[in-house]
């Protein structure tokens, strides 16, 4: 039996829930808050359910299908025939866009659940609904579209989605009178502008240099192409194999860089988490932010000839797109794992940990561990959803807890600053105990979810010799390493002590709407490494006890067909072990668990007054004082150089030199000097404005004439006649030429 | 006189003229002198075209530049009276940047047309025109009259033409309505 | 000698026979009846009956007013069809917006309905006219009224203005495209298109004089830098539905005439006009897009953004220079255009509550709560503008860039494509003010069911190009090929 036939449902159902959201559920809403809240809501979470169901029958008509893609044609888009042009609307069903679907209606069902809750008494209530629906419907274009311009209207669509989330409480000023949401959404929309101008570039390329965009059609002309070794006629020039594919794959890189926040269009991410919590949840953790990952798994055969074909080398002959791609993630996870041990707000730790992580899977499919990147990307998915979920319910205590105390009121109160909290495990218990689980998970402490999917990157890391792969196992331990230490560090500062603000001293427990997610989740977070389990000793078969180890892996491979020509001796991807690699896991559990305790010792203990406190690391833990030298040696060198270089990481570099300079001064004031400079200088005074100039310290022009206008329509008239008269030397130019 | 026969000394004399009264248009403070200085710049470029023979165009640049033109831009400046009285700086800022753009214009067209006019015309225009006395040949008034109404020439141009004109009238009428209307107010 | 009888053939004239015909009853009815919505009626039924007549000529080639031994004076092919077919739509459109527009700024004038059907005879001439003499006639039919269109709100100073300004300039750029056309015929003796392409030899400094002469013309008309500075000025001054109007109607019929004596009479000296059109047009798109960027004005942006949308045309008709296939990439264009425009200019009307008022950015503070499916439809037609998928939008702009990289213009679609990303900053920064802000507007909204159909058609229509974009590619391809047919067979 198959059911391939349902794909189409797939997209019809989030269609429906937008249509009922936008266009009556706001009717309801303002009938009956209670009644209509439920309709809404949970008319747009069945949609959703409806969707995963339809996911999950997919996955079995694959296994009954032997794992063969399908590709389900709805109707015909675009059609050049003299070209030979033609892009049908079509959705590609394989093994790997069922486990993006998976994950993405999965995850997202339950988000949604938790929605209802979070959003409770939203004024907007059903719009937000109408908004996730819609982003579910792009998303999953996205991911089951069979060519790569389906794909770029799924990467558009989330785009937009993202804006208008993140915008969602547009009209929220801070404190300081910053449109805080509405910037950031417009922030986020315009880096992603950078990057969706490389998936166009690339887009047309692959066009040129292939004649479709079909990914079938592609990945076997190229291939083609790649084995005869024959140069390529672009624009009535010879172009090499080699320089072509490694242009395509390195605009898919700088398009992955925006929408997967990489070095150095992450910028955005951060500022995203200003949206409500389910959003971060859902777009800026689980799903949109993993579309490069997606993009650069789905391209995985452009991308291993672009790691072999002559005349790839991009950077002193030595780097290749791929090694790139594990720079950039490598060097991204570093980055961002070192960021987050500066921030305070219990979203902007977790913001810059899903940076760092996404820098996890980038590096992991640019070493050619796609499987592994994939299996990090469902993982994360879970425990990152989790934690965010989470803290946002935490959040939700914080401001039931705020609101308790009313007669000293403070208005500076952040719900959000982890310097108010503290001792909350006593106040939330489910709360606590699945963050902790996430936050476990997200560590790698065994035998949690994270563990293995991280594992697995490092091994892959460690297993290949060559420059760029003990770079990037370097980069990523130390990053796996600061990963566990601001975990560690933020269990603490919430959960841990005593509460250090009489809001965490009253805050409560969230909804059952908000908990039960939390509960199924923090259950996938523990148990979801099964589905990729690698071998633990060298004998066993796929096949061991009933069980499947590496099942994601041959499940996967059906997709990935850089595996096969690997076997048939056209690529040569790197190696990957099927074996656990006892040193590297032993070594980073190891690392994980002390840099946890490390955290735990070393983040302050100061239980009364919170948000005095400069920065916890600078506080001496008790522990410490019994201890001279060591205790000296840690304040007078190891704590002012940690800050040093945190806060140069953070300060400098991120801020000062990124969002400062790079993005506001050089991006922002060129583009809006060069527009005011246009508009004023070049067009409105253009020809009045220069000769102005020059002779107006001998013209009498009174205002009124100025008002007649008759200026202005000689200087438009003169305009013209200077445009005739160029037109005239140009063509003039062109007979003579 | 200086070796030069009777007409090119009547031409040098007519283009002074010409050329005499276009400088002072540009340069006179009083716009109305200034449309006054126009018409004698227009006149001496009609009897330009009588000296080359061409009698039609000559009647029809007096007619249409010197009855219909100048006329309208007087009639303008007399209805503005502010402006009519005042004294007006003749150049502004522009002046520069226009003249220069003027000389460009005009060396290139020049070079043009003295290096690449061609001598006949390959097709003649009016050979379009059906077959006539050959008395009237002469008559290029004629002819260009027949080829207005004549099906095989221009018949269609000169009737949307006319359509034209008559949506210019209705415009012209429409925005005086409401000014007759105040007036009679 | 025989006299041989010139070929007419009045049916094939009759869209504009129509119109011209109902323009001319107008004015006499004008004399008995004094009720407008006579006036309304019998100019939509006019102009649907020109549309009906027009469809039914589709697939054929005609050619009338032939001269013995000469070329037909107005010819009818798929082209022509098709681009009437858009102009007497844009027609539809502007009744249906202006409706009670019109009614409630007190300019509902019978005048007002003559004008703009004498304008549409005009402009639909300028597609089929095979001569440039009619071609210059045309043009001066269809502008003549859109001066005094432009002016229709005498009382307004903003108004008077820019009718002035539009006239001043219009005037000065058909002086130098009569020029133009001189200077073709001083070089080839003929003003027959066909004639002209018989005579013309490659390189001739006295057509290319013309050339650029002509192409100045047409530039002014579709506001293509640097000829394009009345743009904003005359659309922030004329009444909204006559920018509508003329943002539409003036441009596409620019761009017909330029197609066709381009292509028909000068391809002799493709390689030099491509060039220059190819410049012009990244000029356009960039000063366009840019300085739009800084406009808080809706109908000066949408001016800056008609600029621009004539730059992505351009690129069209520069490719068309290599391959005849570009031209139904601008057909295609041109149809997108038609209907985007129109309901964006619709949504403008529905909120400009008095005359010149309700027209600037803030105006759309909180829209998407005061009235969600006006907004959404606004929604729509700034993606659709911006060109993002799936609308017509980008259906149009996706031909246009294909046509410029057969043609070999890639860095031209370069540009186009980069100055189509910012072009996002300003269309979406509308969809901003609507839906991320909270208004504390209390001026109504006045949508009524004429305004409501035509949006929905402009909806539709978006929509429709945008998810099926094929069939309607094959449509405007068909229309191509009479044209080059043509100037095979002569």
């Amino acid at each position: 039996m198959n059911a391939f036939g349902l794909a189409p449902l797939l997209l019809i159902f989030p269609v429906i829930g937008v249509l009922f959201n936008g266009l009556v559920g706001r009717k309801f809403v303002e009938a009956d808050r209670e009644i209509g809240e439920k309709w809404t809501g949970w008319f747009g979470t069945i949609m959703a359910f409806s969707a995963f169901a339809v996911a999950v029958s997919l996955f079995f008509s694959l296994q009954a299908n032997g794992h063969h893609a399908e590709v389900v044609h709805l109707f015909d888009w675009i059609n050049i025939p003299s070209a030979g042009f033609h892009v049908p609307w079509a959705m590609r069903i394989d093994t790997l866009s069922v486990t993006m679907m998976l994950v993405v209606t999965g995850v997202g069902s339950l988000i949604h659940i938790y929605a209802i809750g979070y959003m409770h008494g939203d004024k907007d209530f059903s719009r937000f609904f109408a908004y996730l629906n819609l982003f579910l419907f792009f998303m999953l274009i996205l991911v089951s579209g069979s060519s790569y311009l389906m794909l770029f209207v799924g990467w558009e669509g989330v785009g937009l989605c993202s804006f208008l989330l993140i915008g969602f409480w547009f009209s929220f000023v801070d404190k300081n009178g910053v449109w805080k949401n509405a910037n950031a959404a417009r922030k986020a929309f315009v880096v992603n502008r950078i990057g969706d101008f490389g998936i166009v570039l690339a887009v047309i390329l692959t066009f040129w240099a292939f004649g479709s965009l079909e990914f079938d059609v592609v990945f076997e002309t190229a291939l083609e192409m790649f084995k005869s070794k024959e140069p390529l006629l672009l624009f009535g020039q010879e172009v090499a194999f080699g320089s072509v594919v490694t242009a395509i794959t390195a605009l898919f890189l700088l398009g992955a860089t925006g929408k997967s926040a990489q070095i150095p269009l992450y910028v955005w991410l951060p500022d995203a988490m200003a949206g409500p919590t389910p959003v971060s949840a859902l777009i800026h953790a689980a799903t949109m932010v993993t579309s490069g990952i997606y993009l650069i798994v789905r391209s995985n055969t452009l991308f291993e000839m672009a790691r072999l074909s002559v005349g790839s080398e991009l950077l002193f002959g030595v780097i290749s797109t791929p090694d790139l791609v594990a720079l950039v993630g490598a060097s991204t996870a570093l980055l961002a794992g070192l960021i987050a041990f500066t921030q305070f707000d219990i979203k902007g730790v977790l913001a810059y940990s899903t940076v760092s992580q996404l820098g996890f899977m980038i590096a992991a499919v640019g070493m050619g561990a796609y499987v592994a990147g994939m299996f990090h990307l469902m993982m994360h998915a879970f425990f990152k959803a989790l934690l965010f979920m989470s803290a946002g319910s935490v959040i939700h205590g914080m401001e039931h807890g705020h609101h308790h105390l009313h007669d000293h009121d403070d208005d500076d109160f952040d719900p959000q600053d982890m310097r108010t909290m503290g001792g909350l495990r006593n106040r939330m218990n489910i709360t606590s105990v699945v963050y902790i689980i996430g936050a476990l998970a997200l560590a790698g402490i065994v035998p949690l979810a994270g563990f293995w999917s991280k594992d697995e990157i490092l091994a892959h890391a460690s297993a290949n010799d060559g420059g760029i792969f003990t770079a990037v196992y370097v980069m990523l331990v130390i990053a796996a390493i600061s990963t566990a230490f601001y975990m560690g560090r933020q269990l603490k500062m919430v959960f841990f002590g005593e509460p250090r603000h009489a809001a965490a001293a009253h805050a409560e427990e969230s909804s059952n709407l908000m908990t039960y997610p939390l509960i199924a989740l923090a259950a996938l977070a523990i148990v979801g490494g099964l589905a990729n389990l690698p071998h633990f000793a060298a004998e066993h078969g796929a096949e061991a006890g009933g069980f499947s180890y590496l099942a994601l892996e041959h499940w996967l491979e059906h997709s990935l067909h850089a595996f096969e020509l690997t076997e048939e001796h056209v690529l040569h991807m790197p190696h990957t072990p099927i074996q656990i690699q006892w040193s590297v896991a032993i070594i980073s559990t190891i690392l994980a668990v002390g840099s946890i305790s490390l955290a735990f010792f070393v983040i302050y203990k100061d239980t009364s007054k919170a948000n005095s406190a400069p920065d916890p690391l600078q506080k001496t833990p008790i522990w410490w004082t019994s201890v001279l030298p060591l205790n000296t040696l840690y304040m007078d060198y190891f704590i002012p150089a940690f800050n040093r270089m945190a806060k140069w990481v953070a300060i400098s570099l991120d801020w000062v030199f990124w969002h400062d300079f790079v993005h506001n001064r050089l991006v922002r004031d060129m583009f809006v000097t060069f527009a005011a400079f246009t508009s004023s200088v070049l067009d409105q005074k253009g020809v009045d404005g220069i000769v102005n100039g020059v002779a107006s310290t001998t013209r009498r022009l009174s205002g009124f004439l100025r008002q007649t206008e008759s200026g202005y329509v000689r200087s438009y008239a003169l305009s013209i006649f200077m445009g005739a008269v160029l037109l005239v030397i140009y063509f003039m130019f062109a007979t003579a030429g | 006189m200086f070796g030069l026969e009777f007409d090119q000394i009547f031409f040098v004399l007519i283009a002074a003229v010409t050329l005499g009264f276009s400088v002072l248009v540009v340069t006179m403070r009083n716009l109305f002198h200034a449309a006054l200085a126009l018409m004698v710049a227009f006149l001496g470029v009609a009897v330009t075209y009588v000296t080359l023979g061409a009698g039609f165009l000559a009647m029809a640049q007096l007619l249409v530049y010197i009855g219909a033109i100048s006329i309208l831009i007087i009639f303008g400046i007399m209805m503005t009276r502010r402006i009519m009285s005042a004294e007006e700086e003749p150049f502004n800022g522009q002046a520069g940047l226009a003249a220069f753009t003027a000389v460009i214009f005009f060396a290139f067209t020049t070079y043009v047309f003295i290096n690449y006019w061609p001598a006949v015309p390959a097709v003649s225009p009016l050979a379009m025109a059906p077959e006539v006395d050959p008395a009237m040949i002469d008559n290029s008034v004629v002819l260009l009259g027949q080829a207005f109404v004549n099906p095989n020439a221009y018949v269609l141009p000169f009737e949307v033409a006319s359509v034209m004109l008559l949506a210019a009238l209705v415009g012209s009428v429409f925005i005086a309505k409401p000014r007759i209307q105040e007036a009679e107010a | 000698m025989d006299f041989q009888p010139p070929i007419i053939n009045l049916l094939i004239v009759a869209p504009l026979l129509i119109t011209m015909g109902a323009g001319l009853f107008l004015m006499l009815l004008n004399i008995f009846c004094k009720r407008d919505g006579v006036y309304y009626w019998l100019t939509l039924a006019a102009i649907a009956a020109a549309l009906v007549q027009n469809v039914a000529m589709w697939g054929h080639e005609y050619g009338t007013f032939i001269a013995r031994g000469s070329y037909p004076m107005v010819v009818s092919d798929n082209f022509s069809v098709f681009l009437n077919s858009i102009l007497l739509l844009s027609g539809i459109g502007t009744l249906l917006i202006s409706r009670n527009y019109l009614h409630r700024t007190k300019l509902e004038r019978p005048e007002f309905y003559m004008l703009m059907l004498f304008s549409l005879s005009g402009m639909m001439m300028m597609g089929m006219a095979n001569d440039l003499i009619l071609v210059f006639v045309a043009l001066e039919l269809l502008s003549i009224p859109l001066y005094i269109m432009a002016g229709l709100a005498v009382s307004r100073d903003d108004s008077k203005e820019s009718a002035m300004k539009y006239f001043l300039l219009g005037a000065f750029s058909s002086g130098i495209f009569v020029y133009g056309i001189a200077l073709i015929y001083g070089a080839t003796g003929a003003t027959a298109l066909p004639a002209v392409y018989a005579v013309l030899e490659a390189g001739s400094p006295l057509a290319m004089a013309g050339t650029a002469f002509l192409m100045v013309g047409f530039a002014f008309k579709i506001g293509a830098v640097p000829f394009h500075m009345w743009t904003p000025d005359v659309y922030e001054g004329a009444p909204t539905v006559v920018t509508a109007f003329m943002s539409v109607g003036a441009k596409v019929a620019g761009f017909a005439a330029l197609l066709r004596v381009f292509t028909v009479a000068l391809p002799a000296m493709s390689d030099a006009w491509m060039g220059a059109l190819a410049l012009i047009a990244a000029l356009t798109l960039i000063i366009g897009n840019v300085v739009a960027l800084m406009q808080t004005n809706i109908k000066r942006m949408l001016g800056y953004s008609s600029i621009a949308h004539a730059g992505y045309l351009l690129i069209g008709v520069a490719a068309a220079g290599q391959h005849s296939e570009a031209v139904g990439s601008v057909l295609l264009y041109m149809l997108a255009y038609l209907f985007t425009t129109m309901g964006a200019f619709g949504v403008v009307i529905a909120l400009e509550h008095k005359l010149g008022e309700g027209i600037m950015l803030e105006d759309y503070k909180g829209l998407a709560k005061r009235n969600p499916w006006l907004s959404a439809a606004m929604l729509v037609f700034m993606l659709s503008l911006t060109g993002v998928p799936p609308t017509g939008g980008f259906s149009g702009k996706f031909y246009i860039f294909r046509s410029a990289v057969e043609a070999n213009l890639w860095w031209l679609a370069i540009i186009a494509i980069m100055t189509s990303v910012v072009s996002g900053y300003y269309y979406l920064r509308v969809v901003f003010y609507m839906y991320m802000f909270d208004g504390d507007r209390t001026e109504p909204v006045y949508a009524g069911t004429a305004l409501k159909t035509g949006l929905l058609i402009a909806l539709v229509g978006t929509l429709w190009l945008g998810f099926f974009p094929a069939g309607w590619f094959e449509l405007a391809y068909k229309a191509v090929i009479g044209t080059t047919q043509l100037l095979a067979g002569g």
